[in-house]
């Protein structure tokens, strides 16, 4: 088991702090993230949890858009094999990661910025290992190259979320 | 509709699996339910399993959602650590006592921020997991409790704490110096104790003898920790200053001892104006003026006095009672009540001759003169004291002040000081220890010695050079013509006291003996100063002045007078002293308040705490240093140095926290919410329900009883609940298996089963039905963890008797390697060295031994613990094992009407078992409650729904505080501030706890207000509190879904706490996310589908019997389809049960009474040949299969009860000899020749042998014929029962019959244990047998010849019976498949039908309204038929009992102008929801959709969107997680 670090790098402030989206299943990991939470376990702040009702709701289009708004990884994360709420919502899941890597790979991102994680509502110590071995990760990759401030750039003259 | 007089409400006891079960099926049917469990949370046994056989499914994932169901459910009351404790009335109208035991911690108010944990001082073992933890005395029981709230566990009081007359809070204080909170330690003694300082050094501390530490080693040393605590607390110490005045009374108190301080700071705290008045110039009384500086320093004194005073105590030195003022004046001068402390202050005088002599002085005065040295009191002391420099003292007296004077005669430079007194050593009345510290300084003793005389010489007039008296100071020049003392003449003291134990004492004369001195001071005895007596008006005296008070009140004969300390009692304690001052207190308080002065007080001091079964390392206790007695007799340097910090602290880990909880009260400090009350009391709560329903579960053995096996003992054998602690990922060891003796590893792992199971010696004659499967998941959880691993099942028969168990060993033993060894385990030594531990047990006839790592005991299932008095209460029988008592036929009824018993308290069972029976129980409940249904529970009602959708988006957020969890770590008002600014915001705030109850009705007036129309609440997870929001919405007339919460404490202020810079951006982060998707929000509504309240049920056999009966009990219609023409099912061709009862009786009594059913409409020899609609409105085609007639029956529930029959063998001669027959024909047979009818039915009957009246002489029976075979890998559950049933049948017809049992596992669970014992006791021969060398049969010259290897011995074994009777399998019925496809409901490879979950869902289907019951499911006996079918009526009736349904919220929807219809919904859908309508595009139904989003994940053309989940919405969750902020 990887150790759970208390902040993302040692020493001194880091240039680099990944940002990365988890898609939480209501039933599994997002209790777990709860579960680490009443744990007090500590892992980087470098997580944003969107909760869905299942990991087989999370299609490709909304891992791309992840992406496309500046993430630098992201990753699902469903029940264990076996164990979803809605029988094979999972396994769903896991395929379409799988093909998204591939586009990723294609399209010049990295498929390692994606990744699929299994894990059960009573793990939370799991869901911190999850957030330090993604962060590790994305720290070893660099920022995503579709990053560019011309994208929020974009979206600001669109109005979108932008503060007044 | 309710009728008028029928309840509808229903107490469930008991909150595992079945009762949760119970609970939720009840109030999901319109029942009011009140769940009472002693634990303090729901979730029973489950909660502790790691995973769950046989599917590994995580067992907390599976009860979570079912726990916070049950916590939150409008018609479920929850009472936690409450028990049943009366049920009177009868069935239909019962009142229930229930007895709820304090949590101390609010329930309501609690928000399990868990600060209070971070401060409680007291570990104690983790119940929860099994002690191989420990958790603090305010715990949540475990961290996904429901409800989600703290409770503290408390004793009875610590004996030191209830010895001690102040009750000073010992283990408190000791608590907080074990983890070197000194200061924390110090207030705490100071709550009872206003002078530790000085207790801590002088108090007798009769605590100590009576702590439970001194019955294991030696008592803890709690005075010495009391010093400790002040000696390294008051550095840290801050004075919380004054005590404000709240009351306009003023007191007076008249002493400024220990009583008389004690009281008044008792007043001053209390909010009155205080003035202490005393004779000499500073506060103390006796801890000044009467205590030796070498035991106590001055300037410990000095402080705790100020510290008294500075509290806002007036003190007036110098005034003496009776002199200076009176209690006349007191009043005069507007004291409301006055308090009497002034002490004994008086040395007793003896009337002795000479006793007026120069050079004879009283003890009380000589110290009090030496306490004035070395202070501003110095020339007064000096002024009173003789010079005894080089003199030769006397003391005589042998109590606390001679022994003091001695001390401090020889630190005023005596060369010799002796102490006479009347006592032996052993009798003296000084505390033993000083006596000791005055002899290692050189005092002598002469004891048993009384005195007669002073023996005196005239005092010459003029003082000469040489004589000793002559210079002693103290007579004035005026008094020169007394005599001068020389010595006391004593006389020998033959006894002290009398029989009765008085003081009496007998000088025997002619002993004279003249003991030589040159001062001479009698320590003999305190005595009033009466001077006092002139100031009292009207306040009685007993002899010797003393004031006569109420012994309970300490009221005197004057009306508003209260006398506490040494001047009611007389000598005393210091620690008396406070006492009494504590208690004169609280009747000024009485008296002053007007209220009764002796209400509640005086009344016996409860038991002590036992000393706790923990474990605990014997240590001495420390010791403190003493001065070196040679040193210290010459000067007052305090001769005891205390404890050194460390060890303070070590000595402080050595109490043993007898009290659990302490009361140190740190968690009241901590808790914002003040959700903890310490005074908090029992309560008992009285309800009316209509039925009960017990669910207390089951208890384990304690496996310590099972001596053999050195559970207790060696450290590497534990229980299988202690090895699933060990295997759990929020278990001890985070799910890394360790041995307990040294944290490594193990590599070889032995399972011993049935301990404490089919062991008569353990009072257990039953099997517990769910050990071989445990231990067998546990093997296999442990291989999956660590590989290398390797475990060994020591058993005497698998019992894998129930749905999918029998592969589930088989992967054990072949996938995972995990070996099965079939043996008796006779012993576990332990290799003292290496910890490990041998077994010896017996295989193939011989003995064996094997080393192993680990040893896992496969503990028994015991009854619950409060089963006699659950059962006492309830009013209900137990059987001889201890589990209620029931009918076999009946299983959920207890013996008294309306009762009903559900899961493990019925007899041992598993899981879906217990959620089976739960729910069959909820079901005869609301049979016998049939009227009452909806009557107490009362649907709320809601403010109509503002139309929002054309409005833009004005969002209000509320960021939470949290108390300090969240604002400890991001900074909240930034957060507020950030929000204010983002778009669509329209009102950003925060508050302490969003979640209390002001808030939400602040929340619903800023609604109103600022006319909000979506809601972002910033707090915590949406799991516990987005149902409370939603509902707050609905209350401010919003639609529910408006909503939306960002989680900025479990996800990001408790996880990021060393980072709060990242922790206040993530919040920012995760709050503009949620606004982001709040605005693009719709309201959802869920629309009312009418429900046809009819049924149909789906087979004629027991379980499809019992469950139209149930459906037309609760007052629905039913249709009833066989496809037989005859009801009954297999059941027709069973006579007995194993116990004897009448199946036939019993089937036709359940047939005549469908039969007569007005409600239930039988439709025989017909089938369903058409399947359509949904739950609430399905439409069944059958047909008639004489007529070929077909009819739509339409109905809102579907129940499967296709049951199963008997196959046909094909093996064994089975069909070539008459001899072979099934186990049903062979029980046919039996009862035919019973009732002498011959022997032959379908002409195989007959056959060589067969005389006496048609019975065989020999039979061999073959198990397992079909069953556990490739092909057909499961367990048929009853041929076992069945065939020792028909060996017992038969040997009670024909005892001489000789009867052979071939086997491969016995598996009579459970109660069915005892006909096993049974049949071996008649004579059965067993043998067994391998799969892979099976019985052999031919027909040798004529005779039937079983040729078998015993398993058990290797050896050969030729039978020659008279019948072969094979247990043939139990097959699915005929027409469950074609079924099945039709109901698209799915079967499994065996063909038995699958149910949703098979652990926690055995009675539903995944599609909705679709349940499942009887051998349709899987083989099993009629009891367990007939309570699933109750059970999948229960399932029902929550939508049979609905006129309409809901439909609609998160569900999917199709866009058909999108759907090209390429059928990758109708593919996904784990449902089977999607249709292709008549329009030719893909339909979902919103009451059948579950809402998971899989299709619209999956759909091409993206034309079907999750409601509330729609690409648009979390494609601005996720865009608004990144919006770059421009500031």
């Amino acid at each position: 088991m990887s150790e759970v670090k208390s902040r993302v790098p040692d020493g001194a402030e880091p240039e680099f702090v990944p940002k990365i989206v988890a898609f939480c299943c209501y039933y599994c990991a997002y209790s777990a993230a709860d579960l680490a939470g009443s744990l007090r376990l500590q892992y980087p702040p470098t997580i944003r949890v969107i909760e869905v009702p299942c990991s087989g709701k999370v299609d490709p289009v909304i891992l791309l858009k992840a992406f496309e708004e500046g993430a630098d990884g992201v990753y699902v994360a469903g029940c264990l094999e076996g164990d979803c709420h809605f029988l094979k919502g999972n396994f769903r899941a896991k395929k379409r990661v799988a093909a998204v890597k591939k586009i990723l790979d294609q399209i010049g991102l990295d498929g390692r910025r994606l990744e699929m994680f299994n894990l059960s509502a009573a793990m939370g110590t799991r869901f911190a290992e999850i957030a330090v071995e993604m962060t590790n990760r994305i720290m070893e990759l660099g920022p995503s190259p579709i990053r560019p401030e011309a994208v929020a750039a974009r979206r600001a003259a669109q109005g979108e979320v932008e503060p007044r | 509709m309710p009728d008028d007089k029928t309840s509808g409400t229903v107490l469930v006891v008991g909150a595992g699996i079945a009762g949760m079960q119970a609970a939720l099926d009840l109030a999901d049917g319109g029942y009011a339910v009140h769940l009472v469990t002693t634990d303090p949370s729901v979730g029973g046994r489950m909660t502790q399993l790691d995973k769950t056989f046989p599917t590994n499914d995580c067992a907390m994932c599976l009860l979570g959602p079912k726990m916070t169901d049950v916590g939150r459910h409008p018609n479920i009351t929850l009472h936690t650590c409450s028990s049943l404790v009366r049920l009177e009335g009868e069935a239909g109208d019962f009142e229930a006592v229930i007895r709820e035991e304090p949590r101390y911690v609010s329930v309501k108010d609690c928000t399990a921020c868990g600060e209070c944990e971070q401060v409680c001082p007291v570990e104690l073992p983790d119940r929860f997991n099994v002690g191989l933890k420990s958790r603090k005395a305010i715990h949540k029981y475990f961290p996904q409790a429901v409800p989600n709230a703290y409770l503290i566990s408390k004793a009875d009081r610590p004996p030191c704490r209830n010895t001690c007359p102040a009750g000073c809070n010992v283990q408190g204080y000791t608590a907080l110096i074990a983890q070197g909170r000194f200061a924390e330690a110090l207030a705490v003694a100071r709550r009872r104790i206003p002078f530790p300082g000085i207790c801590g050094r002088i108090c007798h501390h009769p605590c100590e003898s009576e702590c439970n530490r001194g019955d294991l080693d030696e008592p803890v040393a709690i005075h010495t920790l009391k010093r400790a605590a002040f000696d390294f607390g008051r550095a840290e110490a801050t004075h919380p200053g004054p005590a404000p005045t709240t009351r306009k009374e003023k007191v007076a108190v008249v002493g400024a001892g220990p009583a008389g301080l004690t009281a008044a700071l008792d007043l001053v705290e209390q909010g009155f104006e205080v003035t202490v008045y005393d004779a000499e110039a500073k506060p103390g009384g006796m801890l000044r003026y009467g205590i030796p500086r070498y035991r106590l320093p001055v300037e410990v004194v000095d402080e705790e006095t100020e510290w008294v005073l500075r509290r806002g105590v007036r003190f007036v030195g110098g005034k003496r009672l009776g002199e200076d003022l009176t209690v006349d004046d007191l009043f005069a001068q507007g004291f409301g009540a006055v308090v009497l402390a002034v002490g004994v202050q008086k040395g007793r005088a003896l009337p002795l001759e000479g006793i007026d002599a120069r050079g004879v002085y009283l003890g009380m005065e000589f110290l009090r003169a030496a306490a004035r040295l070395g202070t501003d009191e110095e020339d007064l002391g000096r002024a009173e004291l003789p010079d005894l420099a080089g003199k030769r003292v006397l003391v005589v007296g042998g109590g606390n002040v001679a022994v003091d004077t001695a001390r401090t005669a020889l630190r005023l430079g005596a060369a010799e000081v002796q102490m006479v007194c009347l006592e032996s050593r052993a009798e003296m009345p000084a505390h033993p220890w000083e006596v000791e510290e005055a002899l290692e300084e050189g005092v002598v003793i002469h004891n048993s010695w009384g005195p007669k005389r002073v023996v005196t010489r005239p005092t010459p007039a003029v003082p000469c050079a040489c004589g000793a008296a002559g210079a002693a100071a103290g007579p004035s020049l005026g008094e020169a013509a007394r005599p001068t003392a020389v010595g006391v003449e004593m006389l020998r003291c033959v006894r002290v006291f009398d029989e009765q134990g008085r003081f009496d004492p007998v000088l025997e004369p002619g002993t004279e003996r003249l003991f030589c001195a040159d001062v001479v001071i009698f320590s003999v005895g305190q005595a009033v100063d009466q001077g006092f007596a002139r100031g009292l008006g009207g306040v009685e005296l007993a002899r010797g002045g003393y004031v006569v008070a109420d012994k309970v009140t300490l009221a005197t004969a004057r009306q508003g007078v209260f006398a506490c300390g040494d001047i009611v009692s007389g000598p005393g304690s210091v620690v008396g002293a406070i006492a009494s001052g504590h208690e004169a207190a609280e009747s000024v308080r009485r008296y002053l308040d007007g209220v009764d002065l002796a209400q509640g007080r005086g009344l016996p001091k409860p038991e002590s705490a036992p000393t706790p079964r923990r474990p605990y390392e014997v240590r001495a206790r420390e010791r403190e240093a003493a001065a070196d007695p040679a040193e210290r007799r010459r000067d007052f340097r305090e001769v005891l140095g205390g404890l050194t910090r460390e060890q303070a602290v070590a000595e402080a880990r050595r109490c043993l926290d007898c009290g659990d909880c302490c009361e140190c009260l740190q968690c009241v400090e901590k808790c914002q919410k003040k959700a903890i009350d310490h005074e908090a009391r029992p309560r008992e709560v009285a309800v009316r329900v209509g039925a009960v329903i017990l669910a207390p579960g089951y208890e384990l053995f304690d496996a310590a009883e099972a001596g053999e096996y050195g559970y207790g003992v060696y450290p590497n054998v534990v229980t299988s609940m202690e090895f699933e602690r060990l295997l759990s990922s929020t278990g001890p060891t985070k799910g890394h298996v360790e041995r307990p003796s040294d944290g490594r590893p193990p590599r070889r792992v032995a399972f011993i089963q049935c301990v404490g199971s089919r062991d008569v010696s353990c009072d257990a004659e039953y099997c517990s039905s769910i050990c071989c499967m445990y231990s067998t998941k546990e093997a296999i959880i442990a291989r999956e963890h660590d590989p290398d691993i390797n475990v060994t099942i020591f058993y005497l028969d698998i019992r894998a008797y129930g749905k999918n168990f029998d592969r589930y060993v088989e992967s054990a033993r072949e996938t995972y390697g995990v070996r099965f060894v079939r043996s008796f385990v006779s012993g576990v030594r332990e290799d003292p060295a290496t910890r490990n531990l041998i077994i010896t047990y017996v295989e193939g006839g011989e003995v064996k031994t094997e080393e192993f790592d680990l040893v896992v005991l496969a503990v028994g299932v015991r009854p619950p613990w409060q089963a006699r008095e659950l059962a006492a209460a309830a009013g209900i029988e137990l059987d001889e094992y201890g589990f209620a008592r029931t009918d076999e036929l009946e299983p959920n009824r207890t013996t008294r009407p309306g009762v009903f018993v559900a899961g493990a308290f019925q007899w041992p069972m598993d899981i879906p078992e217990s959620v089976m029976n739960g729910s069959a129980a909820a079901a005869a409940a609301e049979h016998l409650l049939a009227g009452g249904r909806g009557r107490d529970v009362r649907p709320k009602v809601y403010p109509p729904e503002r139309d929002v959708s054309k409005e833009p988006p004005r969002v209000g957020v509320f960021v939470c505080r949290c108390g300090i969890n969240i604002a400890a770590v991001v900074d909240v008002a930034e957060v507020v501030e950030y929000a204010a600014r983002l778009p669509g915001v329209v009102h950003a705030e925060e508050s302490i706890y969003t979640c209390s109850q002001d808030s939400l009705k602040h929340i619903k007036e800023v609604i109103a207000e600022k006319g909000l129309n979506r809601l972002v609440v910033s707090s915590c997870t949406i799991r516990t509190h987005q149902p409370l929001f939603r509902e707050t919405l609905r209350e401010a007339g919003l639609n529910q879904f408006l909503f939306e919460m960002a989680n900025i404490r479990d996800q990001c202020s408790w996880v990021h706490r060393t980072d709060e810079r990242a922790a206040t951006a993530k919040a920012k982060d995760l709050v503009r996310a949620a606004v982001a998707k709040v605005r693009t929000h719709e309201a959802l509504h869920l629309s009312e589908v009418p429900v046809v309240q009819k049924a149909l049920v789906i087979g004629g056999g027991p379980a499809g019997l019992t469950a139209a009966l149930e459906i037309a009990g609760m007052g629905y219609d039913v249709c009833l389809v066989e496809r037989e023409h005859e009801l009954g099912g297999n059941l027709r061709r069973v006579r007995r049960t194993a116990s004897g009862a009448d199946v036939r009786a019993f089937l036709e009594d359940l047939v005549r009474r469908v039969r007569s059913s007005p409600r239930v409409e039988v439709l025989t020899g017909t089938v369903v040949e058409d399947f359509a609609g949904h739950a609430g409105h399905f439409r069944t085609t059958v047909r008639s299969r004489a007529t070929g007639g077909t009819r739509v029956l339409e109905h809102g529930v579907t129940i499967v009860a296709t049951g199963a029959r008997e196959s046909v063998p094909t093996e064994y001669l089975y069909g070539q000899d008459p001899r072979v027959l099934t186990g049903l024909e062979f029980e046919e047979l039996l009862e035919a020749a019973a009732e002498g009818e011959g022997t032959t039915l379908h002409g195989r009957g007959a056959g060589s042998g067969a005389g006496d009246g048609g019975l065989p002489s020999s039979v061999a029976f073959i198990q397992c014929v079909g069953s556990r075979e490739p092909g057909r890998r499961y367990c048929s559950r009853t041929c076992c029962t069945e065939t020792l049933k028909n060996a017992l049948r038969l040997k009670a017809l024909r005892p001489d019959a000789q009867v052979w049992v071939l086997y491969r596992d016995i598996r009579s669970y459970g109660v069915l244990e005892r006909y096993y014992r049974q049949a071996r006791e008649a004579g059965v021969i067993f043998v067994p047998y391998d799969e892979k060398a099976k019985p052999e049969v031919a027909v040798e010259d004529g005779d039937l010849v079983v040729r078998v290897q015993d398993g058990a011995t290797g050896l050969g074994l030729t039978l020659r019976p008279d019948r072969l009777v094979l247990a043939a399998a139990a097959v699915p019925a005929e027409g469950a498949r074609e079924l099945g496809t039709l109901l698209k409901v799915p079967l499994n490879e065996d063909g038995f039908f699958l149910e949703t979950h098979i652990k926690l869902g055995p009675m539903d289907f995944p599609s909705n309204g679709i349940y499942l019951c009887g051998a349709g499911h899987s083989p099993k006996f009629i009891a367990e038929a007939v309570y699933q079918a109750r059970g999948a009526v229960a399932r029902a009736a929550t939508i049979l009992s609905r006129t309409h349904m809901l439909a609609g919220g998160v569900v999917a929807r199709v866009d058909e102008s999108k759907c090209a219809a390429c059928l990758t919904c109708v593919r996904v859908c784990p449902f089977s929801v999607p249709k292709i309508n008549e329009r030719g595009v893909a339909e979902i139904n919103p009451v059948q959709c579950m809402g998971c989003g899989s299709c619209s994940g999956e759909c091409p053309a993206r034309a079907i969107q999750l409601a509330h989940y729609k690409d648009g919405q979390l494609a601005a969750k996720v865009a608004g997680l990144y919006a770059k902020v421009s500031d």
